[in-house]
């Protein structure tokens, strides 16, 4: 029952010695003490305040972790909810814009791609640093930077549900271009869009197009002219959703609320 | 009274999903945030940003289990706070104005990783004992006191701090040896 005390050097000198004597004859107790010998580099490679440490990590971390998946849970049930009603969110579809400010089309598209290990690579601290504080989804979603700012509307999707290479479509009409990467997810698809060469304040919708004439929304959104100076056209990126498996899908049409078809891009 | 309708639909708008991964989040902050922070902190000498990279290291681990599955974990998280670090430092170097008052305390070296894996993985193994033997232990190895000033400062007899000290030990052992870091 000393041994421990004695490897610690906790003993008095007398007990320290009487140990000492008892394991010269007991090689049971000189087994043990061997055994235990070796903790005691590993304690001397910590402090004591190393230890406090752990034993107390940063609670305030938890709460913002907790809340920073309760938020992308909202953004993920805002994008289904898009789908849903589309036509009738413009202004939660602004929330979720990501408009450009020259046309760089491909941006969505390329963000898109990053496995997950690219992205390990990529974000810095500062990224996080916008996420906590930021209110709503539209600051979750807004990039405002770099390209480690684009990825948080691609990667709300899991890695496993990209069962498809991420190929965009394309389609031109009168100086607009849209493109299109749809993702199978569930028993629909998701698309990461980006439009370029529509004026700013137009509002867009989205459908999917069946080869039986169904339509499917998937998404609206609106170009917001605050963000961009006047008399420039923008490059708009967001994602959309629709119950459409992307297999019946022949084009999908980007129309403004009145019906005005803007662009087509077709299915391969 | 509130509606209870009302109530039962927000109940419904927790999904299993989320709740799974709140538990998910909390069961990787309790595992690892302690010594992910320290080791952090350690870093940069900065608790605010020491928060921030524990909590963007652990969104990465929750946001993507499947990497997770079949690494260790605790190195996986170690070399993405590293990275986080180094790349933050990076950025503040290519800013010059901000470089004045906060300078990264030590640039951690790529072989230095796996040592401090280690090192944390003790801390966490002294941690996780049970608090009276972990008492003992603070007060006879990292304060040096004696049998008997321990069981003064402690309020327990000589011979519980033996014995104590003694289990304390071999419960470390065992703690040390789940985490493949025995001695």
């Amino acid at each position: 029952m000393s041994l421990g005390a004695h490897m610690l050097g906790a003993l008095e000198a007398d007990e320290a010695a009487r140990v000492e004597t008892h394991m010269e004859t007991c090689p049971e107790c000189r087994a043990e003490f061997e055994e235990l010998r070796g903790l005691t580099a590993l304690l001397s490679r910590v402090s004591e305040e190393d230890i406090e440490q752990v034993a107390s990590p940063p609670t305030a971390v938890l709460d913002r972790l907790i809340a920073a998946s309760a938020r992308r849970r909202r953004v993920n049930r805002l994008l289904m909810g898009l789908a849903a009603t589309v036509g009738a969110v413009v202004v939660g579809g602004a929330a979720l814009m990501a408009v450009q400010d020259s046309g760089e089309p491909q941006r969505t598209t390329a963000a898109n791609a990053p496995s997950v290990s690219t992205e390990v690579d990529q974000a810095g601290p500062q990224a996080l640093k916008n996420a906590p504080g930021s209110s709503g989804s539209g600051g979750a979603l807004a990039p405002s930077g770099g390209p480690s700012e684009a990825p948080p509307v691609a990667s709300e999707q899991r890695a496993d549900t990209l069962v498809a290479p991420a190929v965009p479509l394309t389609g031109r009409k009168a100086g607009v271009e849209a493109r299109i990467t749809p993702v199978q997810s569930g028993g629909g698809t998701s698309l990461n869009i980006s439009i370029s060469g529509v004026s700013q304040g137009t509002s867009c919708r989205v459908f999917a197009v069946a080869a039986d004439g169904t339509e499917s929304g998937a998404g609206s959104w609106t170009i917001d002219p605050a963000d961009y100076p006047r008399g420039r056209t923008a490059s708009a990126s967001f994602v959309g959703h629709t119950d459409l498996s992307i297999d019946r899908i022949i084009r999908f049409d980007f129309r403004t609320p009145a019906g005005r078809l803007l662009v087509s891009v077709p299915n391969r | 009274m509130p509606e209870p309708e009302r109530a039962a639909v927000r109940l419904e708008d927790v999904s299993p999903a989320g709740t799974a991964d709140e538990q998910l989040i909390r069961s990787l902050f309790d595992e690892h945030a302690g010594s992910l922070y320290g080791y952090v902190l350690r870093l940069t000498g900065d608790p605010g940003k020491a928060e921030d990279v524990v909590q963007e290291t652990l969104l990465r681990a929750w946001k993507h289990p499947d990497v997770l599955a079949d690494r260790p974990i605790r190195a996986w998280l170690f070399t993405v706070a590293r990275n986080l670090v180094v790349d933050h430092h990076r950025a503040r170097k290519s800013r010059p104005q901000e470089t004045t008052d906060e300078a990264l305390a030590v640039l951690p070296a790529e072989d230095e990783l796996e040592r401090a894996v280690e090192s944390w993985g003790v801390a966490d193994a002294i941690a996780a004992l049970r608090p009276e033997h972990r008492a003992v232990l603070l007060e006879t190895y990292y304060r040096g006191r004696s049998v008997k000033e321990t069981a003064e400062v402690l309020g327990i007899p000589p011979g519980t701090v033996k014995s104590r000290t003694y289990y304390a030990l071999r419960a470390l052992k065992l703690a040390l040896e789940e985490r493949g870091l025995a001695p």
